[in-house]
Order: structure tokens, then sequence, then C-alpha cells
């Protein structure tokens, strides 16, 4: 009975295992098929599944011929500037919303949770006038503004800091130091996982951000990676299939390495919030 | 004693640079999202009140009602599709023991990837003539199909790219819901002698109604904006057929400058949100037993 119950559990397992390959090469084939059209010379749509002459002629065209390199460095500004300022937000906010006392407090936590809430479409638009009215439009600040600071990674930061104890900070206050000593010498330094997981999310959001940047940037030496990218198909398509597909696999490069990098960070952390990454 | 007792708590300084970006960029537009919907707005000096009259435009704007129709039928699309595959990719995930980890991470792949790459790739799988897809198709004697060009079937074309880049996410969300239901339950319905199927539905999906309820909420969330797919493969045609209340938004607002009318829209998108967190809510309002 029981070498049965084995044998059909092994027959189901080979099957599972079957459909689990079917669906990777489902999930990965596109992404192969990028990469091998990306190093082929080609004007043609499909020129079969292995490569017959391997060349990085797209590769160097994208640097040469278009302003990829441009659109590199604005994404990577436009990462850093929201990362950066998340971080530094979030971590002095988690602070005082976690471990400090003062009057309101409950009610300044209740007012940074609420625009969780808020739907982005709904003020994008007066975000726009906003910006235009600033004459920040294609500019990596008109960019990053609304950006500097999303109140989950406040959340996330003040959970973590909730669960490191206080008498830290007790100790850290008998030896004189100021709240922010204490939060940058004793408390941040314990806050790895939760910093990871806040470079992560922003990173990946931000760099494959696509709305925001279409509307602010119109300046084609201005834009980020993925409104170059989609440009660029919109306007040569067919006719350039490999160097689009090169381009494609760069702005896909970034957002893989953090992602096989820091694996363990997000999966946790989008259970917690699910955001998109 | 050299120690001064500052004026202010410091609590109030390290929120504040946060508080002031909030009124700058959340709260303020959302009052001011409002009155813009009110106006018409011809140059940043140029406002005039025209009261409701976009809103009345909108009613009798046949266009409107086709994307509101459009993005409603995303949306669900993208729901139903991600619940359904995103269970049966856990419910595999979760029968294996060796090389979940790599699985999942492979699953995960196309979730990392930008939405622009994703609508690149799809499109050129999807070319009528050259096509992977009509290859495959062709090469099994089935009939090609113009995914992209053919009103009726562009929808649903763009929304299993959706489906596609997020199933993978989800059904680790979905892996983490069955992974937490105790193994008691499952031993139960075996002595009571339950197939895989009765199981399935008396047992695992109950339990895993807080993990489906997560997964609405976000898929929904995720998908009643969708822009970029329909604004990148298929400009929101054939007649009409792909565009999206969002890339109607866009392309009034910020390719015919008429903001009040398209921020009058954006109010029609928050009904729909809210129409399908008001269905959620009935769908799953009886209370979750354990």
């Amino acid at each position: 009975m029981k070498s049965i119950h084995i044998k059909g559990h092994r027959i189901t397992a080979t099957g599972t295992y079957g459909l689990l390959i079917l669906g990777a090469v489902l999930m990965l084939f596109p992404f192969y098929w990028m990469v091998v059209t990306s190093l082929q010379f080609t004007h043609s749509y499909f020129t079969g599944l292995v490569p017959s002459e391997v060349t990085l002629y797209n590769y160097l065209t994208a640097f040469k011929a278009t302003s990829f390199s441009l659109w590199l460095v604005n994404t990577m500004l436009y990462c850093a500037i929201t990362i950066l300022s998340n971080l530094v937000l979030a971590l002095l906010a988690g602070y005082a919303l976690s471990r400090l006392r003062f009057r309101g407090r409950d009610r300044l936590v209740f007012l940074i949770v609420i625009t969780m809430l808020i739907p982005g479409f709904l003020v994008l638009i007066p975000q726009y006038l906003l910006i235009l009215y600033l004459g920040l439009t294609n500019s990596v600040l008109g960019l990053s503004a609304p950006y500097l600071i999303d109140a989950f990674n406040i959340f996330l930061v003040r959970q973590y800091m909730l669960s490191i104890p206080k008498d830290l900070d007790d100790a850290g206050r008998v030896d004189g130091c100021s709240e922010f000593q204490i939060l940058t010498k004793i408390i941040a330094p314990l806050c790895k996982p939760v910093i990871m997981l806040v470079t992560t999310f922003t990173f990946l959001v931000r760099w494959n951000d696509f709305l925001w940047p279409l509307i602010v940037v119109t300046n084609s030496d201005r834009y980020v990676l993925t409104i170059g990218l989609s440009s660029l198909d919109t306007a040569r398509g067919a006719s350039d299939m490999g160097l689009i597909m090169a381009i494609a696999t760069l702005c896909f490069i970034g957002p893989l390495l953090v992602f096989v990098l820091f694996q363990r960070y997000l999966v946790k952390g989008m259970l917690l919030t699910g955001i998109k990454a | 004693m050299r120690y001064k007792r500052p004026k202010i708590p410091s609590g109030y300084l390290f929120v504040l640079p946060t508080l002031i970006l909030f009124c700058v960029f959340l709260y303020g537009p959302v009052c001011f999202a409002f009155f813009v919907s009110l106006s018409s707005i011809q140059t940043l000096q140029h406002w005039n009140f025209v009261g409701l009259r976009n809103f009345e435009e909108m009613i009798s704007d046949a266009v409107f009602w086709v994307s509101l129709r459009n993005t409603i039928v995303l949306a669900a699309i993208n729901i139903v599709g991600i619940l359904t595959i995103s269970l049966f990719i856990a419910l595999g995930f979760n029968r294996i023991l060796r090389g979940r980890g790599v699985f999942q991470t492979v699953y995960y792949v196309p979730a990392v990837a930008s939405i622009v790459v994703a609508a690149i790739l799809w499109s050129w799988i999807y070319f009528p003539q050259y096509g992977i897809l009509n290859i495959v198709f062709g090469a099994l004697r089935l009939p090609t199909i113009d995914w992209l060009g053919d009103p009726s079937i562009a929808l649903y074309s763009l929304a299993w790219v959706s489906v596609w880049k997020d199933m993978g996410l989800f059904s680790i969300v979905y892996l983490a819901g069955l992974q937490a239901i105790p193994e008691p339950f499952y031993d139960a319905a075996k002595i009571d002698g339950a197939n895989s199927w009765q199981t399935l539905r008396s047992v695992t999906l109950p339990l895993l109604k807080p993990t489906i309820m997560f997964i609405v909420v976000m898929v929904a969330s995720w998908a009643i904006p969708e822009i970029a797919l329909p604004y990148q493969m298929t400009h929101g045609g054939p007649v009409y057929s792909t565009t999206t209340l969002m890339l109607y938004i866009f392309l009034h607002g910020f390719q015919a400058w008429r903001l009040g009318y398209a921020s009058a829209m954006s109010f029609a998108l928050v009904a729909i949100a809210l129409i399908f967190a008001y269905i959620q809510w009935r769908v799953f309002k009886t209370e979750i037993l354990y």
C-alpha cells in the first residue's frame, strides 16, 4: 500500500515538474529571444531560435547612434535621488513615529498612512501642473519631486524599528547622544534589512516607471530609459529590431541583477506590502 | 550642564520634511484635482471656471464609455486570469521539494522587467506575418490570427501580457498563503476520503480567502490605471478597442492639452476603483474563519 502511494506520488511529481518547466519556458522565452535578436545583424522579425552569427554591433550602435548613454544617466540619477531621499526621510519619520513620544503622534501616523489610499492617477494632473508651474519639466528634479518620499517606506521602517529594543536608545541617551545621533549611530545600523528593502523597491519601481516620465519629460535628451526605448520602438519599429532589442536588454539587466541579488528582501517585502516591483 | 533642551521636540522635526512633501504633492493635489476638473485650462495663466461642463461632456462622449468598458474588461480579465493561473502555479510549487527556489525565481522574472520591455517583446510575438506566435500556429496548421489588429481580439491580447507579467509574482503570494494552512486540515480531508479536487474546493480555497482578497486588491489597483500596454502596443486602436480610460485621459490631458476634461475623467476612474472595491467587499464580506 505504502509503495503504491509513493509510486503514485512520483508520477504526479514528474507531471508537476513537467508543467512547471513548460511554464518556466513561457516565462523566459521572450527574454531569451530578446537577447538572441540583440546579438544579430537583423532587419527582419523572426530570425530563428539560435543566433547564427553573434555580434555586439547593436550594442555599439545603441551607445553611438542613440542617446542611450544620456537616458541611462538620467535613469540612474532619478533612481539615486529617490532612493537616497526615501531612505533619509523614511528613517527620520520612522524613528520619530516608532520610538519618540510627542503630542499628536498617532494622528501623524494616520495622516501618513492615509496617503497610501490616494490613487496616483487622481493627483497626476495637479502634480504635473505644479511641476510645470515650478518650471521643473524636463529635469531630473521635476521627475523625482513627487516621489521623494513614499508612505509605504515609512510604514516599513516604522514596523521594523518597533521590533528593536528601546533599551538601546536609553543607553545612548545616558551617554549624551542627541536623538539624531541615536538614530544615526545606534538604530540605523540595525536597520539593514529594511534599508535594503526600501532601496530595492524604490530602485525597481523608479527604474521601470513609465507614465510620470512620459508626461514630465518631452526633450529626448532628458528621457529616462523606458521612455527612450518606447519612443525608439514607436519611431523605428520593424526597421531596427536588433537595436531595439539591444536597448531593451540593457534596460532589463539592471532590474534583473538587483532582483537576483536582493531577492530574499524583495519577496518578504512584497508579501508585506504588495508594491509593484 | 551644557545640554540644552531643544525648543521643538525632535519628533516633529523628523516628520516635518515628509509632511511638507505630502502637503505639496499629495494632499494639495487631491483637493486641487477637483478644482481642475471644473476648469478649462488653456495656459497656466489662462484658467476658466466652467462648472460641470467637463462632466457633461464626459457623459455624452461615446469614446469615454468605450474606454470605461475596456478598462473594466481589462481589470476583470486580469483578476480572474491571475487568480486562477497563479493558484495552479502555486499548487505546483507546493507539490515539489527540489528546485522550488529556482522555479520561483524564474517565474518572478517577468515582474521585474519594465512594462515597456514586456509590451515591445509581446508586440513582436504577436506580429501577424512574422511573429513567433503565428509561426507556431502556422506550423500546427491552426488559422493565424491578427492578435493586435483585430478589434475583437486586441484587448484580450493586451490583457494576456499583463497576466503573463504578474502571474509568477502572485503565485509566490499564493504559496505563502498555502503554506500557512495547517496540515491537520488536509489530514481531516484525507480521512473523509476527499479527492484532490474536493480538497482544493472545500479546504484550500476557503482557507486562502485572505490571500485571494489581497491578490484581488493588488491586481485591481494595478490594472485599473493601465496605460503602458495600449500606449505601446496598439495606441488604443484598432477603432478604440484597446483604449483604456487612463490612455484616454493621457491623450486628452497631455496631447490635446485638455487638462480639465482629463481631470474630470480621472474621477470616473476613481469611481471604477470604488465599484471594484465595493464588489470585492460584497463577495468577501463573510467572516474569515479558521
